[in-house]
């Protein structure tokens, strides 16, 4: 045993020796031209595809999640950079930011190549890990990036962090039997004109519970409303350190009024009976982007053909999910970072790349001046409808979007604890709400103040 | 006396069932297909084995299972060997600040595993010990709740005539212990052996914040993977998972029988 | 070592026996624990700020903050509902096993451990599915018996969470318990009950008196964990409330009825986004004020209760 040990020990110490030559190997190259201006306008060059791209070669590191896109699209970036090595670690999106920051804290190395999942974003952006991109040697021009990203790719300052991996439209799935029942049409058009604001939504909600004896509700939780109730919004939550109550209580009132009307049927968000209610004829409505039809409502409602439609909600499409692709700004190989990661997120063949290998969209401006290749074609799951066309004509163009902020996941988690009182208890109205919300957020944000 | 016999064999066996049931379901999630699990308590096998298999073996989880294994035996190899003659010192000298000492692990057993964390990465991180799997090992070292079990047991179970009549016979200390002490030790060795092991094997934190190197992650790490942003893959987890658990099987029948020795071990010395 | 040397004959070994521990020990695990103390000392976040500010953690965690003390709370009232249960049943169900009534003692013993085996995950869903609100098993099974009118929300209102979490560690413990049992009662000398049964003793005053007291180590070892853990709870709350079960991510629980003190710890440094580090370990510190002292009581308590038999 000992002697294994000392085995592992030896190997470890030549692992790192080697990993120790290997990085000086890279940093050679990348640590010389980080504050040169010549190297830089080489990277820079060589991105526009003035220079070479065989002559670069450096090896980069990626903490991430989603395999099977990045393999897909760094394959077609090694054709055209086969000297850019790629080392991808998986990291669960769950665990990412555990990692990171105890890496950070413990003073480790970061990978060149940093993720951010929406719900941590805000948080991971303030860490002043990332590289801006808008700052010189990448100078990135923001105004290839569709309006309502920039917002979601910005750190408090105004910097520029990171690409979106793919832009993530946010809109209403729903069950089509259930809307010809109850609203005499299936059509989403009809659907999106029928309900074009949210209190004619919850009244017809009202109607639904009361036709179907209390069976049927618009929502499966008040969490579902407030998952696009709170990303329709435009106003910042939290401004610096002060919390914008009023903009708060708007929404409490609203979920209020959703509780009040039946419209809520009481599951827990993403439980299993919350699940299983996509195969049943309790709940009508979902939340649901780009990525849901493959990852929640097929699963969840895998024998149904042409029961579900997608249409865009009350108040317009609204940003779900997505995630950040940035730059870790202590990285040595930064020129070769911003040379894949201006490949990948920030250029045509990028976004070509991106739509061959997972059907991702990227939110570049010029990537949209002709949507017909984005067309998917009809799905019979969805009716005919066609999912490619109905997001990028649909609910991109009515995206708005609000800044991320450091406090995003703790307010979505304060939400939650509140709404589930809400839901049980019907003397909970919107103030004791916001009350019990402004609790939950101070405990570990006392600096915030709430007016 | 028959009929009472009866009934309280009958009953333990109904209790047990009720003990066993969630892990009899557990093996049965394996075979559902990820959703269809949110839909009823699955109570009988669905036909989805076979494609979670395939989930958990593209992902390379084979290896994962060799990293967790390994490291699984040596962690408690080390807990189980350091706190077996640390308690014995403990459990059956007298010397001088032996009070103090022990004390001092007692109290370090009371201070929450989880404090020292971000302080432990820094330390490995000095010695070049990050993306190895030494800091899963190593931590075995000082396992203060096995000194404290090792103690206690050494204190009630092993006789110290034995132990005196041996050293007549000119016994060694250190031979002492292996020859005389630790036959006495091994109810307690297999009890430590077995939740050590189980500890290294769910062991999630610790490898999360250490290792960075995919080909060192071990199966909690791999497990995680299984999953994507969007959908949660439970029952290829959980098949993985329950595949974690044959070898806590086959180490708890080796360390049931070492029990029954134990016991007979005992009776024939008494 | 030169210190050891200068002892003579066999008492140089006990201090060598203990040399492996001691000595990793100091390399491993002091000064984690002594540069914690130090964060605890200082406002360390991840957003910049590390300054020292002396007690004021603390102060702000003993004087004005109700979640913590309401996650301490939570914790003895958890030890309070389980530990009495977990060492009678252990105990009893040891015996039972380990009595000559019990043939095949393996399967007995591996079903009790079984439960403590079972992945979080497969936990998860499974009391999730028992204890849903809507269309939970539990609540199904009780609205067809008509035993209950309206649903209840088992998860959502604190009294009936806080038994759940009972409830779950009980389930998943009492194997643990029995193995140590288990264990104990192979280190009991078989000539003792043998004698006692000769003596005419009935099976009750075999376990009364004679197992139960020669189980008093394993009985200290098993409540003074138990308190250590216990006070160090975290797994079952947050399975329950953070994600696995529930898909939810309600720190706490309804009303906080679940949180706990490490709960808090990993809340406020490494789960939400405050990373407050220096609040973490003040936290982790108060915990492990609060084991030492109830550990100390109770260890006393119990070596005096030992002395008065």
């Amino acid at each position: 045993m000992l002697k294994f040990w000392r085995n592992k020990m030896s190997m470890a110490l030549l692992c790192m020796t080697i990993i120790l030559v290997l990085a000086g190997c890279g940093s050679n190259g990348g640590n010389s031209s980080g504050d040169n201006a010549g190297s830089s306008a080489n990277a820079s060059a060589s991105a526009n595809g003035s220079t070479d791209p065989e002559s670069i070669s450096a090896k980069l590191t990626v903490w991430g999640w989603d395999k099977a896109w990045f393999e897909g699209t760094a394959q077609k970036f090694n054709e055209k950079y086969p000297n850019i090595k790629l080392n991808f670690v998986e990291v669960s999106a769950a665990d990412y930011l555990k990692k990171i920051q105890t890496s950070m804290a413990s003073g480790s190395e970061l990978p060149d190549i940093v993720w951010a999942e929406s719900a941590f974003r805000g948080a991971l952006y303030e860490l002043n890990i990332l590289q801006s991109l808008t700052a010189e040697p990448y100078n990135f021009d923001k105004s290839k990036l569709l309006d309502f990203e920039l917002p979601l790719l910005s750190d408090s300052k105004g910097n520029l962090v990171g690409l979106e991996q793919s832009g993530s439209p946010g809109a209403l799935a729903y069950k089509r039997d259930l809307a010809k029942q109850y609203f005499g049409t299936d059509d989403p058009s009809q659907l999106a004109g029928m309900f074009a604001d949210w209190d004619s939504f919850i009244a017809k909600g009202k109607e639904v519970y009361e036709q179907s004896g209390g069976k049927t509700f618009m929502f499966g939780s008040l969490m579902d409303a407030y998952t696009v109730l709170s990303n329709q919004g435009t106003v910042p939550i939290v401004d610096g350190t002060s919390v914008n109550t009023g903009e708060m209580l708007n929404l409490f009132t609203k979920l209020q009024s959703v509780r009040d009307n039946q419209n809520d049927g009481k599951l827990w968000m993403w439980s299993p009976t919350w699940n299983s209610s996509y195969s049943q004829d309790n709940v009508i409505f979902y939340p649901a982007a780009n990525w849901s039809p493959q990852f929640v409502i097929k699963p969840n409602d895998k024998s149904s053909d042409g029961r579900w439609g997608l249409m865009v909600p009350p108040g317009g499409g609204y940003p779900y999910g997505g995630t950040t692709i940035g730059i870790w700004k202590d990285s040595k190989n930064k020129d070769a970072a911003w040379i894949y990661l201006n490949w990948l997120l920030g250029s045509d063949e990028g976004a070509q790349a991106n739509f061959e290998v997972s059907n991702y969209i990227l939110p570049l401006k010029s990537f949209f001046s002709d949507t017909s290749k984005l067309s998917s074609g009809e799905d019979s799951f969805f009716g005919g409808q066609d999912l490619g066309k109905f997001w990028v004509d649909e609910v991109f163009p009515s995206i708005k979007s609000k800044p991320v902020t450091k406090y995003d996941q703790d307010i979505y988690s304060s939400s939650e604890l509140v709404l589930q009182v809400m839901s049980q208890d019907q003397s909970f109205n919107a103030d004791k709400a916001l009350a019990k919300w402004e609790e939950q957020l101070k405990k570990n944000h006392p600096e915030l103040t709430f007016d | 006396m028959r009929a009472g016999k009866w009934l309280t064999v009958l009953s333990l066996s109904f209790i047990s069932l009720l003990f066993l049931f969630p892990f009899y379901l557990m093996i049965v999630m394996g075979t559902y297909y990820s959703e269809d699990l949110f839909k009823k308590l699955p109570l009988l096998p669905s036909g989805y084995f076979v494609e979670n298999m395939k989930t958990i073996l593209s992902a390379n989880i084979l290896h994962n299972y060799w990293n967790s294994f390994y490291v699984a035996v040596l962690f408690t190899f080390v807990t189980v060997g350091v706190a077996a003659i640390t308690g014995f010192a403990f459990g059956k000298y007298e010397f001088a600040g032996k009070k103090y000492l022990y004390g001092f692990i007692l109290l370090t057993m009371m201070i929450p595993g989880q404090l020292g964390l971000i302080a432990y990465v820094m330390e490995m991180k000095w010695f070049h010990l990050n993306n190895t799997h030494a800091p899963l090992i190593l931590a075995g070292l000082n396992n203060a709740f096995g000194v404290f079990f090792m103690t206690q047991f050494a204190r009630s179970s092993v006789p110290a005539e034995v132990v005196e009549s041996a050293r007549i016979d000119g016994c060694s200390e250190p031979g002492l212990f292996v020859r005389i002490v630790v036959p006495f030790l091994l109810p307690a060795i297999s009890t430590l052996g077995l939740i050590s092991f189980l500890g290294s094997w769910n062991n999630y934190l610790l490898p999360l914040v250490t290792i960075n190197k995919p080909d060192l992650y071990t199966m909690p790490l791999g497990i995680a993977n299984l999953s994507t942003v969007f959908r949660t893959d439970y029952s290829a987890s959980i098949l993985g998972l329950t595949l974690g658990t044959l070898p806590l099987i086959v180490l708890f029948l080796f360390g049931s029988k070492t029990l029954v020795q134990g016991l007979t071990g005992g009776a024939v010395k008494g | 070592m030169s210190k050891t040397s200068a002892l003579k004959g066999k008492n140089k070994w006990p201090y060598l026996f203990i040399t492996p521990y001691f000595l990793s020990y100091g390399v491993l695990s002091l000064f984690p624990i002594l540069f914690t103390l130090y964060i605890s000392l200082t406002d360390w976040d991840l957003y910049g700020n590390r300054h020292f500010i002396g007690l004021d953690n603390f102060k702000q965690l003993f004087l004005h903050d109700s979640f913590f003390w309401k996650s301490m709370l939570n914790v003895f009232l958890f030890l309070a509902g389980y530990l009495p249960a977990l060492v009678l049943f252990g105990m009893l169900i040891a015996s039972l096993i380990e009595s000559r009534l019990i043939r095949r003692k393996t399967i007995f013993r591996l079903s009790f451990f079984s439960a403590y085996m079972t992945t979080p995950v497969a936990v998860g869903i499974i009391f999730s599915l028992l204890f849903d609100w809507q269309g939970g098993f539990i609540n199904n099974l009780l609205t067809e018996m008509g035993w209950i009118d309206s649903k209840i929300n088992w998860l959502g209102s604190p009294d009936s969470a806080r038994w759940i979490v009972i409830l779950m560690i009980f389930w998943k413990n009492l194997g643990y318990f029995v193995m140590f049992y288990t264990a104990g009662m192979a280190g009991i000398e078989a000539s003792i009950y043998e004698a006692a049964v000769i003596d005419g003793a009935s099976s009750k005053d075999v376990f009364f008196r004679i197992t139960m007291p020669l189980l008093k180590p394993i009985n200290m070892f098993l409540i003074i964990t138990s308190i250590i853990s216990g006070l160090q709870l975290v797994e079952e709350p947050m399975l329950l409330f953070s994600g696995w079960a529930s898909g939810s991510s309600m720190v706490g629980g309804p009303e906080g009825s679940a949180f706990t003190p490490i709960w808090y710890m990993f809340d406020a440094s490494f789960n939400g986004s405050a990373f407050k580090y220096g609040k973490g370990a003040a936290i982790a510190y108060s915990t492990f004020l609060f084991i030492a002292l109830f550990s100390v009581f109770g260890m006393k308590w119990m070596n005096r209760r030992g002395e008065e038999q």
